[in-house]
């Protein structure tokens, strides 16, 4: 999760609010739903209540949640939105 | 006008959860979960959704008396009006046929079972013992040993006539089951009836239009995703009212069947335009607000964007809210 961190914390607030659009339209879109965890369930949920889903916490758990419902997907998409060194950072996570 | 938008959750709480978060951002004013044995529970969703929100209103929309006893209902909103204090609204109906079936209950005595229910309801978050010798439930002396903070509007869910009327002559609210101009002036008319029967106003109810919606820039894409869910209501409809939409009971049965056997592409194939204009609100944004538009001519004073507002629930709801709620709220 560090190198999530380090990667979001440099980017500008617009940038954040756009990659928090994407990742949280991939996870709720996402067929996978099941396979998150309650406590990440309830930790977005918290971020989303305090309008912090594009601070740095909020974009960490965004990723992480991402990476487990929709590892290919999540890398493929924020490649496509021009995230390539998180995208990255995803396939890496999956093994990839 | 006020604006109420339907989750199924046949998705986990936490997607409930952040839907109802983004529906409250986006103005709306009130969020209705379905009930469903065969989904996740109601009021679980409910009291999450209620949990991390401050402003919306929330209830169940639809629950029904067969699968569940009014006093559990009762006991239910009451319970969760603690979480989310004069915000809770509860929406009762006859329930799905099909759905009740598989588990052995028929919907019997419909009206009889929703008089009965709402009055006990009400009793029971008024603070009173309620006392009925129904034709549908008996009580006697049903009371919490809690309190409730402040009344429970009671809607009920109607699309014939009798329930209609019945709706407008004790319910609060009354949720319409239909999406097409021409069958809400039809069932306004019968609400109407309903009130005048008891002496009150056809302003005294919420007339809340639970419509099946679907929107997106894209017209193809909002059709695309109404489709199914069309295939559905149509598959379900009466004949009376697929023919007064000029659609065929044969072309209806034709989708019953093909559903029934899980042959979905061949079922939803038959969706034609026609079906879509009479059972949804579907197209772009301005599409949407001139169909919502009439409807708030006609009376509605609550749209209710049912399921499955488009091909991505969460911008259709950000877009419901920035580009329909402006431009409607006046009406």
């Amino acid at each position: 999760m560090l190198k999530y961190a380090e990667l979001t914390v440099r980017m500008e607030a617009s940038r954040r609010e756009k990659l928090s659009d994407i990742l949280l339209d991939l996870i709720l879109e996402s067929g996978n739903a099941d396979k998150l965890s309650s406590g990440l369930a309830r930790s977005l949920m918290d971020s989303a209540q305090a309008d912090e889903l594009a601070a740095e916490n909020g974009l960490e758990r965004l990723l992480e949640a991402s990476a487990l419902l929709e590892p290919d997907k999540a890398a493929a998409t924020l490649e496509a939105h021009g995230f390539p060194e998180l995208a990255n950072e995803l396939k890496k996570a999956a093994g990839k | 006008m006020k604006f109420g938008v339907e989750f199924v959750p046949m998705n986990p709480h936490w997607k409930t959860a952040l839907l109802t978060m983004e529906s409250e951002k986006s103005g709306f004013n009130h969020v209705w979960i379905t009930d469903h044995y065969n989904n996740r529970n109601v009021y679980v969703s409910l009291t999450l959704a209620a949990m991390y929100t401050e402003k919306i209103k929330l209830g169940p929309g639809v629950t029904n008396p067969y699968m569940i006893h009014p006093v559990m209902t009762a006991q239910a909103v009451a319970s969760l009006n603690e979480v989310a204090p004069g915000r809770v609204v509860c929406g009762i109906g006859v329930g799905d046929k099909t759905t009740l079936a598989t588990v052995g209950v028929e919907s019997q005595a419909p009206l009889a079972a929703i008089r009965d229910s709402v009055q006990i309801i009400r009793d029971m978050t008024s603070g009173k013992a309620s006392q009925l010798e129904g034709k549908a439930f008996k009580v006697s002396g049903a009371r919490f040993f809690f309190k409730v903070g402040n009344p429970i509007p009671v809607y009920v869910g109607a699309q014939g006539p009798k329930m209609l009327a019945l709706a407008g002559e004790i319910a609060d609210g009354v949720l319409i089951n239909a999406s097409h101009k021409q069958d809400i002036e039809n069932a306004l008319k019968f609400v109407k009836e309903g009130a005048a029967r008891a002496s009150r106003t056809v302003e005294q109810i919420d007339i809340a239009v639970y419509t099946s919606f679907s929107m997106a820039d894209d017209p193809a894409k909002a059709v695309k995703a109404a489709t199914p869910v069309v295939g559905y209501i149509v598959a379900g409809a009466p004949g009376e009212l697929l023919e007064s939409h000029g659609i065929s009971t044969q072309a209806a049965e034709s989708i019953k069947n093909d559903i029934a056997k899980g042959k979905w592409k061949d079922a939803f194939g038959q969706v034609t335009a026609e079906m879509i204009d009479a059972f949804s609100i579907c197209g772009t944004p301005d599409t949407c607000v001139e169909k919502i538009e009439e409807l708030g001519k006609l009376g509605m004073t609550q749209f209710v964007a049912g399921s499955p507002l488009g091909p991505k629930v969460r911008g259709s709801i950000r877009t419901f809210g920035e580009r329909i709620i402006p431009r409607l709220k006046q009406y």
